[in-house]
Formats: structure tokens, C-alpha cells, sequence
């Protein structure tokens, strides 16, 4: 019975059930360098319990994207007045031609969240929903609960502990007797990209949001914090998540190797780091010894290397001139729109 | 079909941008971790050893943890004790209880040792004074815990484990050598108590009991140090998880997350099954409707609504003729009628036109409805009253919309 839940929030794009496959895969083979996973003497699974949150299917898919396709459908196929016709095909044409799939499924995901407050409080209340009932497991057994976010999944996670420790103290506050989670690790946290611009909650105000500067912190709502940053990656470059908390601190690693290009974001390439895969272990697990034998390391260093020839800091070079002169800036929905479909044209090029 | 993704960025595009150009320090580029040349900082009064092997307690998981005969040992009052309805002064007496079982063991019989046990009853002695005062000032004296946590008077650690903060070298610190130390108690948990008892000094270090420091190298390579003995660590870590989940215990965890069910169930029947929503009067909604995550919205408006229906012609209705028509809501409100977000009920104004040229534009009145659970068998019906003005004759017609696609189970 495993003492340690760890809870799994995704990032952008089309994700259903069963899509944490690839992520627990990715952490089972990189625990497997280190004592004692490794020669099967112990499954990771013995000591880490996986839950997946979903919230794309629910909101993103089934609340807006379903629902336009529907709506745009039955338009389409009616027996519409013969002038209206033409308008409605041409219409129809343009936008397949310019818009591919990956805006449609992945790009219209952080715009969703980040432009409309409602799709912003409809994914809290599921995440929370979700997270509530990962926790009643997690009690039951006495569990310590560990939050793996990547992507848009940070900012998810972000915005969600804040609003449950604000309106259900009782169970997420633990400084009014809540529960604390144990870790939170944020691999390409897009958090201040993301920033709330409108509270999605009746009882925190605006600035409370502020991912530099709210709770979700070490030593609040959170024990321990690592946030994992691929120095490629271009969806940190605006408004990149670097905290200046003094005290307790939070870990950036950040790795700078990569397969493929269009991989530096995700979340393998980052977690396939020895450094990282050992930091994040070690605190799901509890074991303070992992990666500490002799050779374990060296071993997991050849298999980074073998898998991820390249690195480069000047990949995306283009996309870094368009937050000149200031990436720290805060993006209105606009220039968010317009970064998103510049970072399409080229990792899709 | 994705025409409304690109009509939505356009939107989007056309907001004022909210860009405040606050100018705030260029991220720093990243330094590389120096390799270490400064010892691992004492830390709280502990003085670091440092070690080139940790032992195999520091390597435990919980469940091996808890499945050792040491620790069913040590934390015996408080797993018996561990109770959703465990009384505030049953938990404190058996953090007293358990403590004692570390006090008898021989392990903590060295200047770490007690200083580890002075942290530890300082804390319970202050838990146990901030339980007793709210009973002066008025509570039960069968106090439970879930009430007394609720208090923000209550004065209660946690006890987990976690990186300690105001550790010299520590990565905010800048370049250089970073040590992390591991550590048990929160003082950050402190509330409305003043700090007393035989701890010396404010700093939040002397709260917290630290184990093991970490360095480590941008190349994985590590350096540690130990505050604590293996047994010792063994000891603390087993009190502080058995102290950690008696309390967690109380949580009413079960009755939190079916509410929270229940409001991403109306979350849901609004976005997926309510009253459906063009990307314009989703924008629209977001920026006129009050909601919040714990709120779904209880009304929306209905703007420039395109949809299909069929047009009866009341003076012709023998005929029972059924035009297909292409009906456009221009203006309405839809209301929500429970929590649930379920039944709902609204009216637009609509204009329609049918590719029965003769009967002209139609301009009238259509009252929606609805339920939006999914268990539900009710489509959204649009029940409408038009009046048209054709060549040849003007009339009423009856427009009739219905979410055929819903109703099939799609």
C-alpha cells in the first residue's frame, strides 16, 4: 500500500483518461537507475500511487470545443436559405486552410484559460473536485500527497490550491488545519505567463494570484517546491517563473539538452535529466539516499546523453526578439495570442 | 469547423491589451553551482557531521518505515488515538505519550538528542496550553480537534518533513555553494501565540529541527551532513509521521470533496449541456456574468444566436407544411433555476428566415428551455411565436427548435 500519492496534472492539448501512461512510464524508467528500483528489485510502484486529473476533456473539449463544432455542424448541414450558403463554406474553407490542428487542440487550451475567467473557474472546480477525491484515498491510507505539473498544468495547480485553501480552509489550509501537500514539482511552469487578470474566486482578490508572491510557496501550502525550466523552451521565455522568496527556497533545475526541437517542452525531456529525475524521486519517495551508489549516476548521465544529443541556448531566438525589450512584461490576451500562433509557425516549420 | 477558433482569436486580438510595462530586472542568466568549499552550515543550534554514506534510515520509504517493529513501538498512543472524532486533549496527550517513548529510548541521550526533545515538548507543551486556553475562554472541555484546528488560536506544528528555511548558502542566496537541509517542524505554522517555553530566541530556526544537509553539483555528484544520528532520525521521523496523519485524521475529507462533486457537476451541466454558446456569447458571458470556481454562473444572455428550426404557418396550418428555417436569436436571457445548473428557462428576441421565399422575414418572441444533467432525457427546446410579412399574406408563425443532436445521445 503505497504511503505517497502523486497527483498528475497535464499541460495543453487533447488529454483523456489514460493520459498519464506516458509520464508514469517516463518516472518508472528513470527510477529503475537507482537503488532500490533498480533490477527490478522494487517496482516504483509499491511506493508511489499515480492519479491523473483530466480537465481537459471536461471543460476545453466537451464545454467549448464540442459545442462550437456542434453548433457550426448543424449550420453547415441545414437546409439553409441558398444566399447564406456560400458565406457559410467559404468561411468554412479559410479557416482549415490557416488554422492547423495543433491550434485548434493545443493553442486554444492556455488562450481558453487565460481569456476566460469562466473557463478559468470551470477547470478549478474540476481539478478541485478531482484533487478532493485523490485525497480521500490518500487519508484512508495515511498517504503523503506529492503534485506533478507540467505546462498550463502549473498555472492549473497554481490558481486551484489557492482557491480551495480560500473557500474549503477546513481541508486545504494547513495553517487552519488543512492539509499540506508534500511536494509540488512544476516542469515548464507557465504560471506568471498565465497570470489570473480577474479572480476566479468570491473571496481572494486579483493580487493574490501572483504567482511570485502567493501561497503556493514552500513552507505554506506546499512543504517542499522544485521547479524544473528548460532553458530552450519557449514558452518560459515571457514572464519566466523565478522567485525571489527568501526564505524557505524553491529549486529551479534546469536542464538544456534535447532530442528534438519541437521536445524541449515536454515534460520527458526535462524529467530525463539525471539531477532532476533523482530531486523529484527522492521527495515522492521519501528516500534521501536515491541516486547515491556508486556508478548510479554515471549510468543515468550516458543514458541522458544517448537519448538527448543537442543542446542549445539559441533555439527560438525569434520568438525571445518578439518579447523585447521587456519579457518580463505582462502579456494582454492579444500579444498571448499572437506569441502562441508565432510558436506554432515555427515548431510546426 | 474551426472557424470559431479563429473568430475567437480575432476577438481576442481586438481586447485592449492590459499590459502594464511595469519594468521589472531581466531574468539572470544561470550561474553554474560552484563546487563546494564551505562545510555544511549548523543550523538551529544542531552542528552538521559530515558523512560520505548515509545509513539505510535515511533511505527508508514510509511503508518500510512503518512497518518496522521500532516504529510501531514509538508511535503506539498516537496511531490508537488516530480518529476522525479524536479529542484535542487525547492528541495532545498522546504527542506527550509517544515523546516520552523517545525520551526512554537510549538514542537521544546526546546533546542532539535532547535538543531534539526539548524542540518536540516545547511544541506539544504549546499545543497543549493553546487547547486548554480555548477551553477557559469557552469551549467544550471534549473539545475534538477538528474544532480546535478550526480555531485560528490553536497553536499546532506540522509535522512533515521539508527543505528549512534561512539556510545560509541556500540557492536564493545567490552563486555559490547551496546547501539544502531537510528538517521537521513548520514554524511557519505559528499563529497567534506568543513563542514561550524553553526554546531561546524568535528565529523561526529554533523552531525546527533540521537532519540532513545536501549539496549538490551541477554534475549529480553530492556532498551530506547529518545533524542528527540514524536512530535519532529514525525516532523523529517516525513521531512526526505518526503526529502528521492522527492529525490529518480529522479532516472532514470525504463530506469536502462531494461537495466539490457537486459543484463541478453544475460546472459541467452549464459549459457541456446548458444553453449552448457561441464564442462570442461565451466571451460575452464571461465578461457580463457574475460567477465564480465555487459559483457557476445562474443566467446567461443570448446574443446573435444562429440555429436551426422549422416554421409552421398558422394561417395555412391544415397543410401542417414544416419549413426548415434558419432562426437567429438576436437578444435573450436564459435562466438557471436550481444549484445544479440543471433546468433552465429563458426567452430572445429572433428573427427567421426560411428558404420559403414567400413567407419573408419573421420577427417575434421564443421562449428556451431545458435540462442540462446528463441523465436527463429533456432537450433544449426553442418554442417560438414569429410574425411574418410575405407578398402575398402577413400571419403568425409558430417557430420549433430542438437539440436533435442531444436528443440521439450523441
Amino acid at each position: 500500500m503505497a504511503a505517497n500519492v502523486v497527483i498528475l496534472i497535464h499541460g495543453m492539448g487533447s488529454h483523456q483518461v489514460g493520459w498519464s501512461a506516458e509520464w508514469i512510464a517516463c518516472l518508472e524508467a528513470n527510477a529503475k537507475l537507482f537503488a532500490p528500483y533498480a533490477a527490478g528489485k522494487r517496482e516504483l510502484s509499491e511506493d508511489l500511487e499515480f492519479v491523473e486529473i483530466a480537465y481537459d476533456e471536461p471543460v476545453f473539449e466537451l464545454g467549448y470545443r464540442q459545442r462550437w463544432k456542434d453548433l457550426a455542424g448543424a449550420l453547415q448541414d441545414a437546409a439553409l436559405p441558398a444566399a447564406l450558403k456560400p458565406a457559410l463554406t467559404e468561411l468554412a474553407q479559410l479557416q482549415d486552410a490557416k488554422l492547423p490542428e495543433f491550434a485548434w487542440t493545443h493553442l486554444l487550451d492556455p488562450l481558453l484559460w487565460f481569456g476566460l475567467n469562466q473557463a478559468r473557474q470551470a477547470v478549478i472546480a474540476e481539478v478541485g473536485a478531482q484533487i478532493a477525491t485523490a485525497m480521500v484515498g490518500a487519508q484512508a491510507k495515511a498517504a503523503n500527497v506529492h503534485l506533478l505539473a507540467h505546462s498550463l498544468g502549473t498555472s492549473v495547480i497554481h490558481d486551484t490550491l489557492l482557491c480551495l485553501a480560500a473557500d474549503k480552509p477546513s481541508g486545504f489550509d494547513p495553517k487552519k488545519g488543512g492539509k499540506r501537500f508534500s511536494t509540488l514539482v512544476t516542469v515548464a511552469n507557465v504560471s506568471r505567463l498565465l497570470n489570473a487578470w480577474e479572480s476566479p474566486s468570491d473571496k481572494l482578490p486579483t493580487a493574490a494570484f501572483k504567482p511570485h508572491s502567493s501561497r503556493v510557496r514552500p513552507g505554506d501550502l506546499v512543504a517542499d517546491f522544485v521547479n524544473v525550466r528548460h532553458r530552450s523552451d519557449p514558452f518560459t521565455f515571457p514572464r519566466c517563473f523565478t522567485p525571489d522568496w527568501s526564505a524557505p527556497s524553491v529549486r529551479t533545475l534546469e536542464p538544456d539538452r534535447f532530442d528534438e526541437l519541437m521536445h524541449v517542452h515536454d515534460l520527458a525531456t526535462q524529467v530525463d535529466h539525471p539531477v532532476v529525475a533523482r530531486k523529484i524521486l527522492s521527495l515522492f519517495t521519501g528516500r534521501e539516499t536515491l541516486g547515491t551508489k556508486a556508478g548510479e549516476m554515471d549510468a543515468a548521465w550516458e543514458r541522458y546523453g544517448k537519448r538527448y544529443g543537442k543542446s542549445g541556448l539559441f533555439a527560438f531566438q525569434n520568438l525571445a526578439s518578439l518579447l523585447e525589450p521587456d519579457a518580463n512584461r505582462d502579456l494582454g490576451p492579444g500579444e498571448l495570442a499572437r506569441y502562441l500562433t508565432a510558436y506554432a509557425r515555427e515548431a510546426l516549420a | 469547423m474551426r472557424i470559431w477558433m479563429q473568430l475567437w482569436c480575432w476577438m481576442f486580438a481586438a481586447l485592449p491589451v492590459i499590459a502594464q510595462q511595469a519594468p521589472q530586472p531581466p531574468v539572470p542568466a544561470s550561474a553554474p553551482i560552484a563546487v563546494a568549499q564551505a562545510p555544511a552550515p549548523n543550523y538551529a543550534g544542531f552542528v552538521a557531521t559530515p558523512a560520505t554514506e548515509l545509513g539505510p534510515e535515511w533511505g527508508q520509504s514510509p511503508e518500510e518505515l512503518r512497518k518496522s517493529s521500532d516504529y510501531l513501538a514509538l508511535t503506539k498512543n498516537l496511531r490508537v488515538a488516530r480518529s476522525e472524532n479524536i479529542l484535542a486533549r487525547d492528541y495532545v496527550r498522546a504527542l506527550r505519550a509517544d515523546s516520552e517513548s523517545l525520551r526512554a529510548s537510549d538514542k537521544f541521550q546526546d546533546a542532539a538528542g535532547i535538543r531534539v526533545l526539548q524542540i518536540l515538548n516545547a511544541h506539544i507543551a504549546h499545543s497543549a496550553e493553546s487547547v486548554e486556553r480555548l477551553i477557559a475562554e469557552g469551549q467544550p472541555a471534549d473539545l475534538p480537534l477538528s474544532g480546535a484546528l478550526a480555531s485560528p488560536s490553536f497553536f499546532d506544528e506540522l509535522w512533515m518533513a521539508q527543505a528549512a528555511p534561512d539556510v545560509p548558502g541556500a540557492p536564493s542566496a545567490g552563486p555559490g555553494p547551496h546547501w539544502e537541509i531537510r528538517s521537521y517542524l513548520d514554524g511557519s505554522a505559528l499563529r497567534v501565540l506568543p513563542y514561550v517555553d524553553a526554546i531561546p530566541s524568535a528565529a523561526s530556526s529554533a523552531r525546527l529541527i533540521p537532519t540532513l544537509a545536501k549539496l549538490e553539483t551541477e554534475d549529480g555528484s553530492q556532498l551530506f551532513a547529518t545533524y542528527l544520528s540514524a536512530e535519532q532520525y529514525f525516532g523523529l521521523r517516525a513521531f512526526c509521521d505518526a503526529a502528521q496523519f492522527t492529525r490529518e485524521a480529522v479532516i472532514p475529507m470525504a463530506a469536502i470533496a462531494a461537495s466539490l462533486e457537486l459543484n463541478a457537476q453544475a460546472w459541467r451541466n452549464y459549459l457541456q449541456r446548458g444553453y449552448p454558446q457561441f464564442p462570442w456569447e461565451n466571451l460575452i458571458n464571461d465578461r457580463l456574468v457574475s460567477s465564480a470556481w465555487n459559483r457557476p454562473p445562474d443566467h446567461q444572455f443570448v446574443v446573435l444566436h444562429p440555429t436551426l428550426g422549422v416554421l409552421l404557418d398558422l394561417g395555412s396550418a391544415k397543410d401542417a407544411n414544416l419549413e426548415p428555417a434558419l432562426l437567429v436569436h438576436v437578444f435573450g436571457l436564459v435562466s438557471y433555476l436550481d444549484d445544479e445548473r440543471a433546468w433552465y428557462l429563458g426567452g430572445s428576441a429572433t428573427l427567421g428566415v426560411s428558404s420559403d421565399e414567400d413567407l419573408g422575414l419573421a420577427y417575434g418572441l421564443t421562449l428556451h428551455g431545458g435540462n442540462a444533467s446528463e441523465e436527463s432525457l429533456m432537450p433544449q427546446v426553442d418554442l417560438g411565436l414569429l410574425w411574418h410579412e410575405s407578398r402575398d399574406e402577413d400571419g403568425w408563425l409558430v417557430s420549433v427548435g430542438v437539440d436533435v443532436a442531444r436528443w440521439l445521445g450523441r
